[in-house]
């Protein structure tokens, strides 16, 4: 049985042991092999988004976190993507 | 230009982020910037640094600005403060891999010598076969004065400033075709309501997809000032060849969501900044999009059985999971000729944007039983992969020709009504072509 569609849209990451809520992430950027990219850019592409091992993740208020790839659970993770690349 | 100036601001917030002493912006750890001995300015964002000098100013007065190092100068720096680390940490290998590539990108600028525009005084060429206009029969004649001359087999666009005007030869792809969508809306549900978020009429189509909600351009060129006109035409010109998306901006494009805080960003002036455009691949491109399965069957038409027979259609396991796509679940996607692409600016769309959601519902996970966010295939037809390598950039070379080639007309109309002289043109397009050289206008 599937359940009831969810309401709630605040959905929160675990960044470096904090949780933060998804709609306070603003942009995340990334070093592909030559070149810094931001998910703003429309150049940026998704092979070296995920490629990249560290992601800087830029809140709404202006602060950076880094994370590396390898530490976020498979949910963050996949959340961090699709901000990064939307369909 | 403010919608410019916010763009740029936003580039500078980037820029900033790898400039910052000279490396990578950010801190390991809980995310804040752990400090220095740096001057605090220095540390902040551009968003940042204008709420603090706002703030200052308000306690004593104008903040004397501080003449920032160049940006050879900070990399420079910090390869030396590196180069005399023993270990150096992940952070440290990624800042010094960022200086090296981007002084040997400033390097090279230098070295280069800036070849001065060269512009050949001759007259019309176009060449390549022509092919029948695509259009909506009942709207032939708006279709008229929108549609550019669709052009195929020929591998080059140029442009040309003479005497007589800007002449263009555009080389259009074969698939690449516009018409009009009166009809055109597209909505979502957000907190409960409908929220328009395009009602643009021109559509594109290009490699059998379509490309909805495209904004008319023509009415603002026609109110814009010659000088504006002609750097749209240089900036037009330079992304035939890039194909980098435009910022979305409310003169040119449109104003579509006029709530702050649904958009999620605003402008130094203190308007909307939609940023960039995007194209957005509309329900997911899902087989049964999940708002219109919700949609259906709370208001009974189709049972709790056949709702969950639709979420378990749509998804399928992960076929080119891997150890860079590590999802257990990806959409099966709806073919072509059903599916649409929707333009919408980034402020409404990207990652971080209070309609994210809104624009990317969840659908059912079996691996998790439960609902979270599912996307389309990473790699095959149709994938991000086809997206990101085959259709993006492409798109919007399409896009630029056509808006060169409606830029051009509108000069050459007033070149024609006496509004502007050929001379007058050429002097601009000069200046222009310049400035876009120069990295001052943003497209």
């Amino acid at each position: 049985m599937i359940p009831a569609y969810p309401t709630s849209t605040d959905v929160r990451v675990l960044l470096n042991g904090q949780h933060y809520p998804l709609s306070q992430v603003d942009f995340i950027m990334w070093l592909d092999t030559d070149e810094v990219y931001s998910s703003e850019d429309a150049e940026a592409t998704y092979d070296s988004f995920v490629a990249a091992d560290e992601w800087r993740v830029v809140l709404t208020d202006d602060s950076v976190i880094t994370v590396l790839q390898s530490s976020l659970d498979s949910d963050t993770r996949e959340h961090l993507i699709n901000l990064a690349f939307p369909d | 230009m403010p919608k410019n100036r916010s763009r740029a601001q936003v580039r500078e917030g980037v820029k900033y982020l790898r400039d910052k002493k000279g490396r990578f912006a950010g801190s390991i750890g809980n995310g804040r910037d752990e400090g220095s001995n740096r001057d605090p300015l220095e540390n902040l964002s551009p968003r940042q640094r204008k709420r603090l000098r706002a703030a200052l100013r308000g306690r004593r007065g104008r903040v004397k600005p501080v003449a920032p190092p160049t940006e050879t100068e900070r990399y420079e720096a910090q390869l030396k403060e590196l180069a005399g680390k023993t270990n150096l940490s992940t952070a440290d290998k990624f800042n010094k891999k960022l200086a090296e590539t981007r002084l040997a990108q400033l390097r090279a600028e230098e070295v280069k010598p800036v070849p001065k525009s060269v512009v050949p005084d001759r007259g019309l060429v176009i060449t390549g076969d022509k092919l029948p206009k695509t259009l909506n029969p009942q709207d032939q004649s708006q279709a008229r004065e929108l549609l550019p001359q669709i052009a195929s087999n020929v591998k080059r666009t140029k442009l040309h400033v003479s005497n007589a005007g800007f002449q263009v030869d555009i080389a259009y792809d074969k698939s690449f075709s516009v018409e009009i969508d009166r009809d055109f809306r597209y909505k979502v549900q957000h907190d409960g309501k409908d929220v328009l978020l395009n009602d643009n009429v021109i559509t594109m189509r290009y490699q059998g997809e379509v490309v909805k909600g495209v904004p008319n351009i023509l009415a603002s060129y026609r109110d814009t000032d010659n000088n504006t006109l002609v750097e749209k035409i240089a900036m037009a010109e330079v992304q035939v060849k890039k194909g980098k998306a435009p910022i979305w901006n409310v003169d040119e494009h449109g104003r579509i969501v006029t709530d702050e805080a649904l958009v999620g960003k605003s402008t130094e002036a203190g308007g909307i900044d939609y940023r960039g455009m995007q194209i957005h691949h509309r329900d997911q491109w899902a087989l049964y999009p999940a708002s219109q399965i919700e949609a259906d069957f709370k208001t009974g038409i189709i049972s709790a059985e056949e709702r969950e027979r639709r979420y378990l259609a749509t998804v399928e396991p992960n076929k080119y999971k891997d150890d860079k796509n590590k999802a257990e679940y990806m959409l099966k996607l709806k073919p072509k000729g059903e599916r649409e692409f929707v333009i919408l600016p980034g402020g409404l769309h990207q990652g971080g944007t209070p309609l994210y959601t809104a624009n990317h519902p969840y659908f059912y996970d079996p691996s998790k039983g439960r609902f979270g966010a599912i996307g389309i295939p990473k790699k095959g037809d149709s994938s991000k992969e086809w997206f990101d390598n085959k259709f993006r950039t492409p798109f919007w070379k399409e896009y630029a020709k056509y808006q060169l080639q409606q830029l051009a007309d509108e000069a050459n109309r007033r070149i024609k009504s006496g509004d502007l002289t050929a001379a007058e043109a050429k002097q601009l397009y000069q200046k222009a072509v310049d400035k876009v050289k120069a990295g001052e206008l943003v497209w």
